[in-house]
This record gives structure tokens, C-alpha cells and sequence, in this order.
């Protein structure tokens, strides 16, 4: 039984809003995703002062590490490095959406805190091995685990299979067609030499 | 006024600890800001980013609880676990959807997904 | 201890068929070939240690004494009938319940009781040593199983059953394997065959350890759906996608029974452990499932009807032909239909308390008279092998259903290493001459010296010609039948004329008869006119085309060795697989696996009758054959064209499958057509129809706009939470 170290918890929690607040205000995706993994690794910080390590390194490992990571990829690759925000209205509204939410949620939450049960500053650690167990045992979360893993099979193969070439339709190249002014000749429509080439180039390979 | 006089509220601060609601305190504000990023921002990959912010917000709130109840079923930090998982299958499949988006339409912005109006 | 590496019989194949499935690009055909080759060798190795573990740690029991109680229980049985015959008023009077319980007390004179007690003491007598180094052998192994958690299992039991058919399995199906890599390398997809036919033989072999039922049944499946794809490996013959369809849907009735059996099964007796069951005494096996016992026998009884291809489930068998002949050989020897053969064997006891053996003892022997009928009917060589399997299969039913477990066995045993022999020689018959008909088949014994004289082996044991293999197992059956059931002595007899008369057809035809035109012509052969398979004649011709064109040379020409060894040593041990269960080896196969307290073993003397009548009825349909076939004109050398006609048919059963079962549900069709349109599809149509309706109603919410989306969401969070808070208000403080 241990506590939370006062003046830790609030440094770390400054840490994690601050760079939270720069993730979804920066223009600069490549920062905001960075300032995301700072975010992420703080809040890490915590589960360690919790007392669950092995929450705590698969916060750094998975959130503040892999996530960031395939988060900068989607950004290089769907070259959005700079974006430009919403309009002042829209910004207005959400903050507006927020505060009442806040609001409600904080007079909701302020009925219970003041309860005995809420009052506690002992924190109990959790064994890894405990986790594992309870992980793994049929009476635990046996079957919520290998749900889990075909979760993640699924998303990988979804993954490879959204992003696999050959399945491309031709509804995107119609698309750019359409963009395409189309030079008419002698009363006929044709279409350019270089799009006809790329459509049945997708036919041969499709 | 001495040394200890300005150091006794510092010390009685740094003595106050922390109980459960702070962390439910800083958990609900992180998920507020992943809600504004959710709200204003207009690139999908920046609104999955915000996305993750609330889901570990969400998280925290399970690790905390847990710690503090002594939960001895571990309930909590089991939750959180899952929440790991579904975040990285999340950003897989998100990764992938985005990509095939950008090559059909050029752009990532919520205005190139207008399909559904349509 | 080969125990230890028992898991690798099975998981060798099974990882050959893995890296062939992967790599078979890098590795090429020939490489993908040799590591199949290679990894059921390995698994043939094990196998054959296993067995010399079995062999030295199986109880041993003394020859002489073994004959000794038979003649004794033989005694008793007669001295029963008299007392019982000499009461008959008894069981005429008392009607009702208490009638066998008096017939029980009034049996039990004094001699009787004497001889009983000699018998019991005989029996003591009889075991030379008791079952050593924890035999029958047992691995278990458990999965998920956490923190004291009961899991699920899985484990291997090998007893002299299982020993027995490993050792028969792996060195079958290695052989086979061999063979293969000479007789399908003009294949387009050879590696694929490869790691098919490992994947079959890994299925088998993990049937055959299984300790659970339930394990039995999921390699069962496997085997099932290998079958399929290797019996259409031929896949762009429209009569190979057929026959695989066949098989599969035939096999699959049984296979459903099976299921229905296992769940009976583990509802009354609450496992499906092998050892277990095994261990239940008759009479407790009896009080524990009570009359559930016969349908239980019954439905496993009927899946190993569909696998092992009796009547009247036998009609994929003989179109199983049209896969490649290494594969036949692996389904009639080694693999599908002995699986059948097992699994009434492992689950005996049951068959024997559920009083399901008559019905097994009279299929079987219908089944081996009416396929050994149709036999001489056919053209095709792998045809007369198919009718003969399942007439050989039907005697070893004949023989289980008769209580001649070890007699059963043994046939299997020999039967797989002969018919393995007799498929791979009229593989190497078809690869030198080019086509699969013997009418076709030009003075072969000319050009095929090797391929004659193991076909000679073959041929002798499958007809049970003395001292060969075929010779003592058939013997040992046609023993058990002519003490219990002379009807049935009577149908194994007429089998065997047949089986030796067909058997010396084939062998003429083939080999000592030059080239003439079929006597059945082209449709003849490829499939005997299932309405379903109604070819036009161009299609005909190009199927001929086919099988003709697979690399094979125009004249006849002996295989090369990597046929002809396999063929040799399959011919050897052909030959020697017979003596382990003769007189010359004091029947050690029948006292190494028995089923019961001690085995039943026949002394010698009781036997001579049945050697010298045997060797008769092979002498009758062989000189039959000969006479009718060796000096004369074969194509006019025929029976009647009614007979042909009803023979080439089969009896019809083909087409009564068609005509019946598949008419009637095509008949009845239009009723659920009816009820389909007229019913199912107007809920369909009200039900998409109120969606509609709702969508017109609720589409204008949505605006395609992802920020209207998230706005939305958070303002149903909002009402959530604003729901809670009314609804829990009396909580907090």
C-alpha cells in the first residue's frame, strides 16, 4: 500500500494536457503526432505510479511507440503534414459542446466524490503474474483474449487486403476522368491516349 | 516571515496525495480534449489521433479505479489491456482505409468524404 | 522409448504437406516428392519401433493352452445347447421378464460347472507373461489448461491394435509414396499430389493413435476431405469432379452418424476416452448404456459403413478410380476404407454389448458376394480391384460381426499389403500400356517381367492360393464363419470361387492376351452410364485423349525402378506378412492382438478341413477362369447380355440412387418452391418495404458531414449522462 506522490502527479498531468492540447490545436500533424507520443508516454508515467509496470510499458511500448509511429506514416503518405484548421464558428461550437458536457459531467460526478469510497489515497500495485493468470484463465477474460487476437489477425489481413493494389476499382480512375476536359474531335468524343492506356493497363491487371 | 511559513503550505501541498478523483479529474479533461480535436478538426488521420486521446482517457479512468478499489478480480487494468488492443487494430485498419481514401479521392479532409449524402 | 516420438508419426506428414503447401516453388517437383517421401519414412521408422516396444511389453500367451480353451469353450457351448435344448418346457411356461433368469440357474449342471472351472484354470495357465513397461502406452497431454483448470485433452494410446495398423499404415503408405515419384512425374501438379497424399497419410496415422473418440472423428474428417481432393485430382475430367463429389457426399451420411453416435455416447457414458471404454467390463459397459448400446453401435457401425464402402453406401468406391492409381491404392490399402475396419474394432466393445455384430456378420457377407459378383463384369482394371476391395472388406466385416476379431485384423493387415501391390502393379500396367482397360492391354507379360510376376503375387494372395498371405487371413474368417454361422461360411465360400475367378480373368486378359477392341467400348470404362453423366461422344473421345496423352509412349514398356522396387518389396512382404498369422509362426498375429480376455486361438488340427477346402474353391474359380478364358476368343467368350447388362449396372443401385432418394426431393420441390415465393418472400418484401418507408423518413438526418456526425454523438452522450443523472439521482451523498 503505497501512495500517489502529490507534486509528480501534477507535473506529469501538466505534461499530459499541455501536450495533449498541442496534438488536436497544432497545424503541424508531424508535431501534433509527436506531441501525441509525449502525451501518450506520460500518461504511461502514471500507470507506474499506479503500481501496474506492465500497463505502463505496454502504454510506452504500444501507445506512445507503435501508434505515433503508424500515425506519422498515414501523414507522410496521405501528405498532410500542414492543415488548416476549421472555421472560428465551428471552433466556437465545439467549445461551446464541451463546456456543457463538462459541465453536466462534473455536476454528475460531483454527487459521488464527496463519498468515503472516493476519499482513499492508497493505491494497491498489481502483479504482472496476477494479470497473466487472470488473462488466461477461462473464469477470467479466456475467450474476451482470443476474441482479441482474432481482432488483431482481422485488422492485419483487413489492413493488407484494403491496401493491396490489384483490388483497385475503376470507379476512382472514372473519377479522374471525369476531371479531364475531353478534346472533341470532328463532332466525337474521345478520350486521351494517356488515360485509355492506364484504364486498360488496371483491366490487364485486375 | 520566515523561511517556514512559506514553505508549510508548499509542504502541506506536497503531503495532500492524491485520491482516485484526481485522476477521474485529469482523465475526464484529457477526454475533453480529444473531444475538441474530435470536433474541429477536419483531416481524418488528425481526428484519429484526438480519437486515441479519448480512448486513453478511457483507459486511465480503468487503471486508476482498479488501484485504488484494490480490485481483486483486475477487471480494471484487463479492461485497459483490450483497449491497447483495439487501439492498434484501430490505427492498422485506419491506416489501411486512409490510404485507399487518399488514392481514390486525393485527400484525407472530412469535405472528400462526402459520399454518404450523396 | 518410441513412445516418446509417437507425436512425430503423425506430425511429420503433416509438416511435409505443410512445406510442400508453402514452398513447393523453391523446392521443385522432384524435391517436394523426396521430402514427402522422406518425412513418411521417418514416420515408418517410428512406427516400427513403436511396434517392437508393443511386441516386447504386450502380454505373451502359450499356443498350446489358447488351443486348448478353444476346444474346451467349444465344449461347453454344445454342452449348453444340449441342457437348454433338454428343457424346452421351461422357457414356454413362464412367459414374460423372469424367463432368461430361470433359463441361467437351470443351465448350470455339474459337468458344466467342471468344465467352467477347467477353463478358468486353463486360462491363468495360458498367460506366459503379463503386459510390461506400462503397455498399452499412453501419452496425455492438455491445452488452456491454467492454474489447475481441466482443459482440453488430447493424447496418444497405442495398444496391439494401434501398433499393428501404424506399422501397416507407415510402411503402406511409404511404399506407395515411392512408387508416386516414378508413376506421377509427368504430372502438371506433382508437388501438390504429394502434399495431399502426406497430408492423407498423417490424417490416418493420427486417427489411428487418437486416445479420445472425439479425435478420432476430426482426423476422420480430415481423411474425408483429402479423399475428396485427391480423388478429383484429375479435376478438369468432368467425371473426376463426380466421382470426388460422390465419394465425399456418400462418406459424409456415415460421417453424420458418427457424430450422432459420439454424442450419444458422451451423454450416457460421459467420455469418449478410449482406455476407458476399453477398460468397462462387459457388464458394467452393459448397465451403463443400457439399450442405448445398440444405436450407438448401430450409428458408428453406419460410419464405418460410409467409409469402409459397404452396401449400401459402397457406390463411391468404385468411381473413386478416377483418381491417380497411387491414390486408390492408398485408399483401398492403407488408409480410407481400413479406417472404417478400425473403428469397429476400437469400439468393440460396444458392437458386442449393443448386439450390433449379426447385423455387421450379414452386411459384410452381402457385401463381399455382391461386389465379388460384379468383379468379372468389368473392363477396367481398377474397377475389378474396387469390387474386389469392398468384397474383401465386407469378408473382414463378416469376420468382426462373427467374433473373429483377430481373424478380421489380420485380413486387413495382409489385405492392405496385397491390394497395395495389386494397385501399384496395375499402375504399372496402365503406365506401360497406356490405357486402364485389360482388353487393351497388349501380351503385357511380354514386356513387363517385374510388373508380372508381383502381379502374380498379388493375384495368388487376393485369390487365398495356399501359403500365400491372402491365403491364411481368408482362411482364418471362413474358420470363424463355418463354427458360428454356417450361412454365412456358405457366402465366404462362394466369395472366395468368385475372387479367384475374376482374379485370374483380370490376370489372363491382361497379360497373356494381345491388344483387341473392348469388348464394352469407350463408354464402358469411363463410367458405367450413371444418367448423371450423360457425356456426348466428342467428350468421350477427348477423356480417352486425356488419360492416353499423360506422357505414357505408345507401345507397352516396363516401368522404371522406382516403380518396380516399391513393387518387389510390397510383393515381399506380402508374402511375409501371411506367415505371422499361420501355423508356422503358432499364430503369434491372433495371440498379439485379441479382443476379451484371451485370445481365441484355433489349434492346427481344426484347421486342415478348412486349408484343403479353401485351397479347392481356389482351384474351382481359378480353373473356371482358365478354361474359360486362356485358349479361347475373350470378347466372345461371354455371359448372357442380360446378365452382362444387369452386372455392368450394378445390380442398379447407381441408378436407384438417382431414380429414388434424388427423384423424390427433386419431386417434392415445388412444394417448398411454393412455400419460398409465396411465404419467405413476402416477409422479405414487407420487411424491406418498412425499411424503406423508415429510411425516406430518417435520411434527412444524415448529411454526409463528419463534424454533424461527432456533434450528434456528443449530444446523445449528453442525454446519456443527463439519463443516469435523473435515474440515479436518489445515490451520491
Amino acid at each position: 500500500m503505497t501512495e500517489v506522490n502529490t507534486v509528480f502527479f501534477y507535473l506529469v498531468a501538466l505534461g499530459i494536457l499541455s501536450t495533449a492540447i498541442y496534438a488536436v490545436a497544432s497545424p503541424k500533424l508531424l508535431n501534433a503526432a509527436v506531441s501525441l507520443a509525449l502525451s501518450f508516454f506520460a500518461v504511461g508515467g502514471l500507470y507506474f505510479m499506479l503500481g501496474n509496470g506492465f500497463l505502463g510499458m505496454l502504454q510506452i511500448l504500444i501507445n506512445a511507440g507503435a501508434i505515433p509511429i503508424v500515425t506519422v506514416f498515414i501523414i507522410m503518405m496521405t501528405q498532410s503534414r500542414r492543415i488548416r484548421l476549421r472555421s472560428n464558428l465551428n471552433v466556437a461550437a465545439a467549445l461551446l459542446a464541451i463546456v456543457v458536457l463538462a459541465g453536466s459531467l462534473w455536476s454528475f460526478w460531483n454527487r459521488y466524490q464527496g463519498s468515503a469510497a472516493t476519499q482513499g489515497k492508497q493505491i494497491t500495485s498489481t502483479p504482472t503474474s496476477e494479470l497473466g493468470v487472470k488473462l488466461l484463465s477461462a473464469d477470467g477474460t479466456l475467450l474476451a483474449f482470443e476474441l482479441a487476437s482474432v481482432l488483431l489477425l482481422l485488422a492485419m489481413v483487413g489492413a493488407i487486403v484494403l491496401t493491396k493494389r490489384d483490388g483497385e476499382t475503376i470507379k476512382g480512375d472514372v473519377g479522374v476522368l471525369s476531371d479531364v476536359a475531353l478534346p472533341v474531335t470532328g463532332g466525337e468524343l474521345s478520350r486521351p491516349a494517356a488515360t485509355i492506356e492506364r484504364a486498360s493497363k488496371q483491366e490487364v491487371v485486375s | 516571515m520566515n523561511l517556514e511559513s512559506i514553505l508549510a503550505p508548499i509542504r502541506s501541498f506536497a503531503n495532500s496525495g492524491i485520491s482516485v478523483n484526481h485522476f477521474i479529474a485529469l482523465a475526464m479533461l484529457l477526454f475533453l480534449v480529444g473531444l475538441y480535436g474530435v470536433l474541429t478538426r477536419r483531416n481524418i488521420v488528425a481526428i484519429l489521433m484526438s480519437v486515441e486521446i479519448m480512448l486513453n482517457a478511457a483507459m486511465l479512468v480503468f487503471v486508476a479505479a482498479a488501484a485504488y478499489s484494490g480490485d481483486a478480480t483486475k477487471t480494471g487494468p484487463l479492461f485497459a489491456l483490450f483497449i491497447v488492443a483495439i487501439a492498434a487494430a484501430e490505427v492498422a485498419v485506419g491506416l489501411a482505409i486512409f490510404i485507399n481514401v487518399f488514392r481514390s479521392k486525393g485527400g484525407v479532409t472530412t469535405e472528400d468524404l462526402m459520399e454518404m449524402k450523396n | 522409448m518410441f513412445i516418446d516420438y509417437a507425436l512425430l508419426i503423425p506430425l511429420l506428414p503433416a509438416f511435409g504437406w505443410l512445406i510442400i503447401s508453402l514452398f513447393s516453388k523453391s523446392l521443385g517437383g522432384k524435391g517436394s516428392a523426396w521430402l514427402a517421401t522422406t518425412m513418411i519414412g521417418l514416420s515408418a521408422v517410428i512406427a516400427i519401433g513403436l511396434f517392437a516396444d508393443s511386441f516386447s511389453s504386450a502380454p505373451v500367451w502359450k499356443a498350446d493352452t489358447l488351443g486348448k480353451i478353444y476346444k474346451l469353450e467349444k465344449e461347453i457351448k454344445v454342452l449348453e445347447k444340449a441342457e437348454k435344448a433338454g428343457k424346452p418346457e421351461t422357457a414356454t411356461i413362464e412367459p414374460g421378464s423372469e424367463v432368461p433368469k430361470t433359463e441361467g440357474e437351470h443351465t448350470a449342471s455339474p459337468e458344466l460347472l467342471a468344465l467352467e472351472e477347467k477353463l478358468s484354470e486353463y486360462k491363468t495357465e495360458a498367460l506366459e507373461s503379463r503386459a510390461v513397461g506400462g503397455f498399452p502406452f499412453t501419452r496425455d497431454w492438455t491445452w488452456l489448461a491454467i492454474k489447475g483448470e481441466a482443459g482440453l485433452p488430447f493424447g496418444l494410446y497405442v495398444d496391439q491394435l494401434a501398433a499393428i495398423m501404424l506399422l501397416m499404415v507407415t510402411i503402406v503408405c511409404f511404399l506407395i509414396h515411392l512408387f508416386s515419384i516414378g508413376y506421377m512425374a509427368h504430372e502438371e501438379r506433382y508437388p501438390t499430389f504429394f502434399s495431399y497424399i502426406n497430408l492423407f497419410a498423417a490424417a490416418m496415422l493420427a486417427m489411428v493413435l487418437a486416445k479420445n473418440l472425439f479425435h478420432v472423428l476430426l482426423f476422420w474428417e480430415i481423411m474425408g476431405l483429402m479423399s475428396y481432393l485427391l480423388i478429383g485430382f484429375f479435376y478438369k475430367k468432368k467425371s473426376a469432379q463426380q466421382a470426388q463429389k460422390k465419394a465425399f457426399l456418400t462418406v459424409r451420411i456415415g460421417d453424420l452418424a458418427f457424430m450422432a453416435g459420439l454424442f450419444w455416447l458422451y451423454s450416457v457414458f460421459g467420455t469418449l476416452d478410449i482406455p476407458t471404454l476399453l477398460a468397462t467390463s462387459h457388464s458394467d459397459l452393459e448397465t451403463k448404456l443400457g439399450g442405448a448400446a445398440f444405436g450407438i453401435g448401430l450409428l458408428l457401425f453406419i460410419a464405418a459403413v460410409g467409409k469402409s464402402a459397404q452396401f449400401p453406401l459402397h457406390v463411391w468406391l468404385p468411381d473413386a478410380m478416377e483418381g491417380p492409381t497411387p491414390v486408390s491404392a492408398m485408399i483401398h490399402a492403407a488408409t480410407m476404407v481400413a479406417a472404417g475396419v478400425y473403428l469397429v474394432a476400437r469400439v468393440y466393445p460396444i458392437m458386442d454389448v449393443g448386439g450390433v455384430l449379426p447385423i455387421i456378420a450379414w452386411l459384410g457377407g452381402f457385401t463381399a458376394l455382391f461386389a465379388a459378383s460384379l468383379a468379372p463384369a468389368q473392363a477396367d482394371a481398377k474397377k475389378i480391384m474396387a469390387f474386389s476391395t469392398l468384397s474383401q472388406l465386407g469378408l473382414m466385416f463378416m469376420g468382426l460381426g462373427l467374433f473373429g476379431y483377430a481373424a478380421a485384423l489380420f485380413h486387413l493387415l495382409t489385405h492392405a499389403f496385397f491390394k497395395a501391390l495389386l494397385f501399384l502393379g496395375s499402375g504399372s500396367m496402365i503406365h506401360g500400356a497406356g490405357t486402364q482397360d485389360i482388353f487393351e492391354m497388349d501380351n503385357l507379360s511380354k514386356y513387363q517381367k517385374y510388373t508380372w510376376a508381383t502381379v502374380l503375387i498379388g493375384s495368388l494372395s487376393l485369390m487365398g492360393f495356399p501359403l500365400t498371405a491372402g491365403f491364411w487371413s481368408k482362411d482364418e474368417i471362413l474358420h470363424v464363419a463355418q463354427s458360428a454361422n454356417p450361412a454365412l461360411y456358405i457366402v465366404g465360400c462362394a466369395v472366395a470361387i468368385l475372387t479367384a475367378f475374376y482374379t485370374t480373368r483380370m490376370f489372363i486378359i491382361a497379360f497373356h492376351k494381345p491388344k483387341q477392341v473392348s469388348p464394352w467400348g469407350l463408354a464402358a470404362w469411363n463410367n458405367e452410364g450413371e444418367p448423371s453423366l450423360n457425356m456426348t461422344q466428342a467428350e468421350v473421345e477427348e477423356q480417352k485423349k486425356h488419360e492416353h496423352g499423360h506422357g505414357h509412349s505408345d507401345h507397352p514398356h516396363e516401368s522404371g525402378s522406382e516403380m518396380l522396387i516399391p513393387l518387389v518389396s510390397l510383393a515381399t512382404l506380402a508374402t511375409v506378412m501371411g506367415f505371422v498369422g499361420s501355423p508356422f509362426a503358432n499364430f503369434w498375429l491372433q495371440r498379439f492382438v485379441y479382443h476379451g480376455d484371451v485370445p481365441h486361438v484355433a489349434p492346427l488340427e481344426s484347421l486342415w478341413a478348412g486349408f484343403i477346402i479353401s485351397a479347392i474353391l481356389v482351384v474351382i474359380g481359378a480353373g473356371a477362369s482358365y478354361a474359360l478364358y486362356w485358349n479361347s476368343d475373350v470378347t466372345k467368350a461371354r455371359a448372357p447380355e442380360w446378365l452382362t447388362r444387369v452386372l455392368q449396372r450394378r445390380y442398379y443401385i447407381d441408378d436407384y440412387f438417382y431414380a429414388g432418394p434424388a427423384k423424390i426431393s427433386n419431386d417434392i420441390q415445388w412444394l417448398f418452391a411454393w412455400f419460398d415465393k409465396n411465404v419467405v418472400d413476402k416477409i422479405v418484401d414487407f420487411v424491406g418495404g418498412l425499411v424503406v418507408v423508415l429510411g425516406d423518413a430518417s435520411r434527412r438526418i444524415q448529411t454526409g458531414a463528419l463534424g454533424w456526425y461527432a456533434g450528434l454523438t456528443v449530444i446523445g452522450g449528453l442525454a446519456l449522462i443527463l439519463a443516469f443523472a435523473v435515474a440515479f439521482a436518489g445515490g451520491g451523498k
